[in-house]
């Protein structure tokens, strides 16, 4: 009787490391599982990883501004290409202590990985929808309209984000996240207080791109809707 | 010398398991909870100069004082009746027990006010002007109340539920837990409001002038405000 040999199987190729900037992207949107599995690895990639993930959030709303601010003319178009990745990585600053409290309170470490991610799944969804909004922005000449748009879309974006967050439930870490949808409350509001104090965000600057005038965001919306 | 314990606040943050066994087992001492005691100061004191920074630099040097006072206070004025409810409900807890949890529950607050002292602190700086007309001010004012109202009612809360979770940790099955810590929250909240309402002002009315405590401090209480004043208001519909 002939001794059988039994096939050589090739070993189970291990995962591909989320460092390269088109695959964290594509893994953020196809499968959030596996960003969580990069964070919450902390592997010596993870500065790499983070640092990815801010440079694609901010080039995203660098493009979502631009489309955004053609309203008004390339003027205002430049200028909010520099002003909404400031507007969102101010807030994201302002918001991480109380993120990193909340979550710790919840039971699940979180770090500034996620909070880069979280930024990168908004901008993510804003270039998707950065040709509606230049579509509506270059054929329009209402601001009330323009304003509501883009906040419309912003917060579409947005709860992407807190989706993106819910799907981490997969992974054991990030199972209990108590707080969390509190937190994105905490941080829209902040935006929009970021975004009023960043004024004038879609009109021509008559006395430069800042103002040091104090204002509340309702006040604002208020006056400009 | 005995040293006190300093991480035992983030212990609390971190790992609050860690914390509720150390209680269970009579391992925390009372240098551990002067350590948390000292958390609370610091970081009250460092929510209270934003709370009140819009007014005065005045005002925020003294809130900064009275705000710790207050939460200390008050869990200094009802430690005992809370313990003697948790003995009477069977909770098993000593003083120190009953001291620490407390203690444990307003540091995890404080952890919230920590969080949130930069989006205070930026809506302070952003949002309201201490200059304008009487109505501009009353606005600011009414503004930046409203900001430190869901603020700290964000920090109680917070900190209220890991107390409740706390406490069914720690007490045996027959003691009942939900009765225990509501008597604990309605006696904090009873004496919280009549001290807050002694060390006022903490916002900072732009109507009255700086002042630690204002000279009517011990004149009403109040209950008696509320009952006298704010309810009459509303019940006429604001006339």
């Amino acid at each position: 009787m002939s001794e059988t040999t039994m096939p050589q199987t090739d070993p189970i190729p291990a995962p591909p490391c989320e460092t390269d900037s088109g695959n964290i992207v594509t893994a953020l949107l196809k499968s959030p599982e596996r960003v969580a599995d990069t964070i919450a690895g902390e592997d010596r990639n993870l500065p790499a990883t983070s640092a990815i993930l801010f440079a694609v959030a901010v080039a995203c709303h660098v493009v979502f501004g631009l489309a955004i601010g053609l309203f008004a003319g390339w003027p205002v178009a430049i200028m909010d290409a520099v002003k909404a990745p400031l507007v969102a990585v101010c807030s994201l600053l302002l918001c991480f202590p109380s993120l990193y409290v909340f979550a710790c309170v919840a039971g699940s470490p979180l770090t500034l990985a996620l909070g880069c991610s979280c930024l990168a799944m908004v901008g993510l969804i804003l270039v998707g929808l950065a040709p509606v909004g230049w579509l509506f922005a270059v054929s329009t000449d209402s601001v009330p309209f323009i304003v509501i748009l883009a906040l419309i879309l912003w917060l579409v974006a947005v709860m992407f984000a807190a989706r993106y967050v819910g799907k981490l439930r997969a992974h054991t870490l990030f199972q209990r996240q108590g707080g969390i949808k509190l937190w994105f409350l905490i941080l829209v509001v902040v935006t929009l207080q970021m975004t009023t104090c960043m004024r004038p965000m879609l009109a021509k600057p008559t006395t430069g791109w800042w103002t040091t005038q104090k204002q509340f965001f309702l006040s604002h919306f208020g006056s400009t809707l | 010398m005995a040293t006190i314990k300093m991480n035992w606040p983030v212990i609390l943050l971190r790992n609050r398991d860690a914390f509720w066994t150390a209680v269970r087992e009579h391992d925390l001492r009372w240098r551990d909870v002067l350590g948390l005691a000292l958390f609370v100061v610091v970081a009250c004191g460092l929510y209270g100069t934003i709370l009140a920074g819009w007014r005065s630099p005045r005002l925020s040097i003294y809130v900064a004082i009275k705000l710790p006072l207050l939460f200390l206070g008050t869990a200094m004025i009802v430690a005992v009746f809370n313990w003697m409810t948790a003995t009477l409900a069977g909770a098993g807890l000593s003083f120190r027990a009953s001291v620490a949890v407390v203690f444990a529950s307003m540091t995890i607050g404080c952890w919230i006010l920590l969080g949130l002292a930069p989006v205070a602190l930026f809506f302070l700086l952003s949002g309201v002007s201490y200059t304008g007309t009487p109505d501009d001010l009353r606005y600011a004012h009414n503004l930046i109340l409203m900001t430190h109202i869901v603020i700290l009612a964000l920090a109680g809360v917070t900190g209220n539920v890991a107390l409740l979770k706390g406490l069914r940790r720690l007490v045996p099955e027959r003691c009942p837990v939900e009765p225990l810590f509501l008597s604990w929250l309605v006696s904090f909240a009873f004496v919280g409001c009549q001290l807050s309402w002694i060390l006022r002002p903490f916002v900072g009315s732009p109507f009255y002038p700086v002042a630690f405590m204002r000279p009517d401090c011990l004149d009403r209480n109040f209950y008696q405000f509320v009952f006298t004043d704010v309810l009459p208001y509303l019940l006429a519909g604001g006339k």
